[in-house]
């Protein structure tokens, strides 16, 4: 199972070099010597040093798993090697969402040393730390069964290509919240103000810290582009799966201004899970199902709520679609939502038509315009030559 | 036009009246508005370029570059809207004023007195046209004489006269993109941004490549011509480019006698 990976893993793999040369080799023979050496050493070592030594880790499992540089080769696809580390950071492990959680909270099983009994993790499961709010046992399970009803759900792939689909940990990677320094220190004296009322600074720091990284954005625009692109631009997944690869998101004015960094600016989950109108990224539903934000019916909504479209008439929806699928001069629709890839809507290939014919128009004048007068400037360097000759000779 | 004399004399050579101040002062507005304008849109345009981040960077980025490109669109649309009205005030004060004293105010004579305009392209042109590249392709040994206005200018002045009302429409409407489908489709709005784009596209071609040619990068004008600072023409230049106009003002100024060959 791979653990959390942190950043603190890369760098001492980095200044180990035998373990860089045979990870980034991704040869298992080369590696195999080190690191059974590594093992053999940290064996020794669980003697050595008094167990005690992680006074909040009553699980005792970073007796183990403190070690940095314990990992494994594991079978991964097509018969590669895929490393696996499975060291853990206590002082990143403690300060990241579920640094309060037992390890066996999420992963069950693993009585048994090797873990040859180990589950593989389910965020759905009881998390055995009470909500406050239910005083019931907190778990994901809820987000889990909206995910499972979304287009992202198992139920909507009707070819079985299961494995394509976005699980938890895909977009939930558990980075730290993206937020500059003197962003943490201001919020840090806010805390204060909780301080002087609620008298243990660890109980309130944490309460405060997960309010205010719930209130943040944890991806900016670009990375949500980004993080949709990996699966939504491969034409070839997107083939596979019936839909429209998404290539000209980034033509459009939105992913235009994404890129010179607008923040406020539609990214796709402003449009395709509009927050102020009460839709979550877990439950995106697809453009075709009518109680989705961007169905035909509910487009317009979308386009013009608050901070957006908000003057937009009912004419500034209906035409289409904001990304094209192949469509690149045509930067902002495409043929009829209703219509599924590859069948032909009269009225939007009429559309497409008007809108390539003024664009072949322009190029054209370009092309010969242009084309023209430089021939027509070749010509009269040429001729000047001529001119100065005659005039000398 | 009388405060212009048709022949100034400096350090013994002849220069010939061409723009008045008005005129120069537009040019200098259009010049401005619109290399302003090309360098705050094509970074949008061409977005995945390496000098496109740096250049819309230079011009405060995104939040501010936008409002630099509507304000100064809004002064060139002003700057047409003026220059309109300015050839039409030429128009009635000059021509038809004319008409008028001469009690000939026909519909017929103004539609006549509109197409003998310098700006407007006749038939000599179209001669001058094929007659220039005649000269260019070995055909004839002799520049065609142009007017004042030749053919080529005419190109140049009638580039943004046809590109700037589709420009600036279009461009509002990008601009006010929410209230503008009251009154259109969605789908124009994609036309709007082809018409906007391709039209700055082929106007920046244009006058980066072509204007320049003949104003600055031309051996014959390298590094600048200074016609558009002075308002005049050097006699050479005359000759060289507007033969049929500087034989008319010489004979004009009676200076019959001092008028030099074209292939001197």
């Amino acid at each position: 199972m791979e653990l959390i990976i942190f950043r603190g893993v890369r760098n001492i793999v980095d200044i180990a070099p035998p373990s860089d040369v045979c990870l980034r080799n991704n040869r298992p023979d080369v590696c195999a010597p080190y690191l059974l050496g590594v093992l053999i050493f940290m064996f020794l070592l669980v003697f050595l040093l008094p167990a005690a030594s992680v006074a909040s880790d009553d699980e005792n499992c970073l007796m183990c798993h403190k070690m940095p540089g314990l990992g494994r080769y594991a079978k991964g696809e097509n018969q590669n090697a895929v490393k696996r580390i499975l060291y853990v950071n206590e002082e990143l492990f403690k300060a990241s969402y579920h640094g309060r959680l037992r390890c066996k909270s999420c992963h069950q099983g693993v009585d048994e040393i090797p873990h040859t009994d180990a589950e593989k993790v389910d965020c759905a499961s009881d998390c055995h730390i009470q909500d406050p709010s239910s005083n019931s046992e907190f778990s994901h399970r809820a987000i889990v069964h909206d995910l499972s009803m979304s287009a992202h759900g198992a139920k909507q792939v009707k070819n079985g290509q299961v494995e394509d689909l976005p699980n938890c940990k895909y977009c939930h990677s558990n980075k730290p919240y993206q937020r500059s320094d003197t962003d943490h220190q201001e919020s840090m004296k806010f805390l204060n103000i909780c301080l002087q009322c609620h008298e243990s600074k660890e109980w309130a720091e944490r309460f405060f810290k997960h309010i205010n990284y719930r209130a943040s954005t944890r991806r900016s625009s670009k990375q949500v582009v980004e993080l949709c692109g990996q699966c939504h631009a491969d034409r070839v997944m997107m083939d596979n799966h019936d839909l429209d690869v998404v290539v000209g998101f980034n033509d459009t004015f939105h992913g235009k201004a994404i890129r010179y960094g607008d923040a406020e600016v539609a990214n796709c989950l402003n449009c395709h899970a509009p927050y102020q109108s009460g839709f979550s990224p877990h439950s995106i539903l697809s453009q075709r199902q009518s109680t989705s934000p961007v169905s035909n019916e509910n487009k317009i909504e979308t386009c013009r709520q608050s901070g957006c479209h908000t003057e937009a008439k009912e004419e500034f929806a209906t035409s289409g679609k904001i990304h094209p699928s192949s469509f690149t001069t045509v930067q902002m629709m495409s043929r009829n939502t209703l219509n599924r890839p590859g069948e032909a809507d009269p009225d939007s290939e009429f559309q497409e038509w008007v809108l390539h014919m003024i664009s072949l128009f322009y190029k054209t004048l370009i092309i010969v315009v242009v084309g023209g007068l430089a021939l027509h400037q070749i010509l009269d360097l040429l001729a000047i030559r001529r001119e100065r000759k005659l005039r000398e000779g | 036009m009388q405060r212009y004399p048709k022949i100034v004399r400096r350090n013994g050579k002849r220069y010939f009246f061409r723009f008045s101040l008005v005129q120069r002062m537009q040019h200098i507005i259009l010049f401005t508005t619109v290399i302003t304008l090309a360098l705050t849109g094509f970074p949008l345009r061409y977005y995945n370029q390496p000098w496109a981040k740096p250049l819309y960077e230079f011009f405060g980025g995104i939040d501010i570059a936008p409002w630099i490109h509507r304000i100064t669109g809004l002064i060139l649309l002003a700057l047409f809207l003026f220059h309109t009205g300015y050839w039409i005030y030429l128009f009635f004060k000059n021509r038809v004023g004319r008409l008028i004293r001469e009690k000939a105010l026909t519909v017929g004579n103004v539609i006549k007195e509109f197409f003998s305009m310098e700006m407007i392209p006749n038939k000599k042109d179209f001669y001058d046209l094929i007659d220039m590249f005649k000269y260019l392709l070995f055909f004839s040994s002799r520049r065609p004489h142009y007017d004042r206005i030749s053919w080529k200018e005419k190109f140049d002045y009638f580039a943004p006269y046809w590109g700037i009302p589709i420009l600036g429409p279009a461009g509002v409407a990008l601009w006010f993109r929410d209230e503008i489908t009251q009154y259109v489709p969605g789908i124009a709005l994609n036309a709007f941004y082809i018409m906007h784009t391709d039209e700055a596209l082929l106007a920046a071609i244009f006058l980066f490549f072509v204007h320049w040619y003949n104003v600055h990068y031309s051996p014959e004008k390298f590094p600048m011509a200074t016609v558009f600072l002075t308002g005049y023409l050097s006699e050479e230049e005359m000759i060289h480019e507007h033969y049929d106009e500087y034989e008319r003002i010489m004979k004009e100024e009676g200076l019959e006698l001092e008028i030099i060959s074209q292939n001197h």
